[in-house]
């Protein structure tokens, strides 16, 4: 029961967080709501796992912390440099006149 | 021993649903992406921290007790590492922070006028290396990306 009113509570927060990724004016408004939501989830998996008395969704949980951060890490990087790739190989991309990869 | 132990549980996942409410709740009424940084900050330490206490006192000394540990310290961290990231590209993409102005308005501040020693970080591209690495470089060899000036990489020069 106590797990259920926790849940309730990530629920709420989640949709708070849908609404600024939906709403937000810049990019960086809409990753900041991204990484709430892939925190969200996480703690999601976990309190459900508690609640129906199967802790196995942690392991879910915990590739999703990942995940996240290494999703959140590949946008930013594309926010750097324009582009996805090695910071060296978009370099000698440009200087061969060619856009990066 | 077991009804107190429950009650302690009860009481950090209320307030940690609580606090992750309120991070929420500050996402979406602060005014600009550096505040909504700051408020989300909240659920994602103390609203997390206290799920997951709350969960732990219910798991016990046990493997999952293990496993939520190493979920709440990737989670710390990983907040931590995006937020920074998250600002850095913000401020150097030329937003720029609401602070209290003259008659308390909210006005965007300068953060050259705060704190002069930015002016160079800022004005330097955006690059994965420290920026005392070669401080002589040539302002000409700046490369225009798509989204303002794009740092000369790492080992330029140095490839085939």
């Amino acid at each position: 029961m106590m797990f259920a009113v926790a849940i309730l509570a990530v629920l709420a927060a989640l949709a708070l967080a849908v609404a600024r990724a939906l709403i937000g004016p810049t990019a960086f408004d809409r990753l900041v709501a991204a990484n709430s939501i892939g925190t969200s989830a996480v703690m999601l998996l976990a309190l459900f796992g508690f609640m129906t008395g199967r802790p196995e969704f942690l392991d879910i949980g915990l590739t999703y912390v990942l995940l996240n951060l290494v999703g959140i890490l590949a946008v930013l990087k594309f926010f750097r440099y324009g582009a996805l790739g090695h910071a060296q190989d978009l370099e000698r991309d440009r200087e061969r006149g060619g856009g990066g990869g | 021993m077991g009804v107190v132990v429950d009650t302690l549980s009860f009481l950090a996942l209320a307030a940690g649903g609580a606090f992750y409410v309120i991070g929420a709740i500050g996402m979406n009424r602060m005014p600009e992406v550096f505040t909504r940084m700051h408020a989300v900050s909240v659920s994602d330490t103390l609203g997390v921290g206290l799920l997951v206490l709350g969960m732990l006192l219910q798991a016990g000394v046990t493997l999952v007790a293990a496993k939520l540990i190493f979920i709440v310290l990737a989670l710390w961290t990983s907040g931590a590492v995006a937020t920074h990231a998250l600002a850095r590209a913000a401020l150097h993409d030329g937003d720029r922070p609401l602070l209290a102005g003259a008659g308390d308005q909210l006005e965007h501040a300068d953060p050259v006028a705060l704190f002069p020693e930015l002016a160079e970080r800022l004005a330097a591209p955006l690059t994965s290396e420290t920026p005392e690495e070669e401080p002589d470089k040539a302002p000409s060899e700046v490369v225009m990306g798509p989204r303002g000036p794009v740092g000369d990489g790492p080992g330029k020069g140095e490839g085939s």
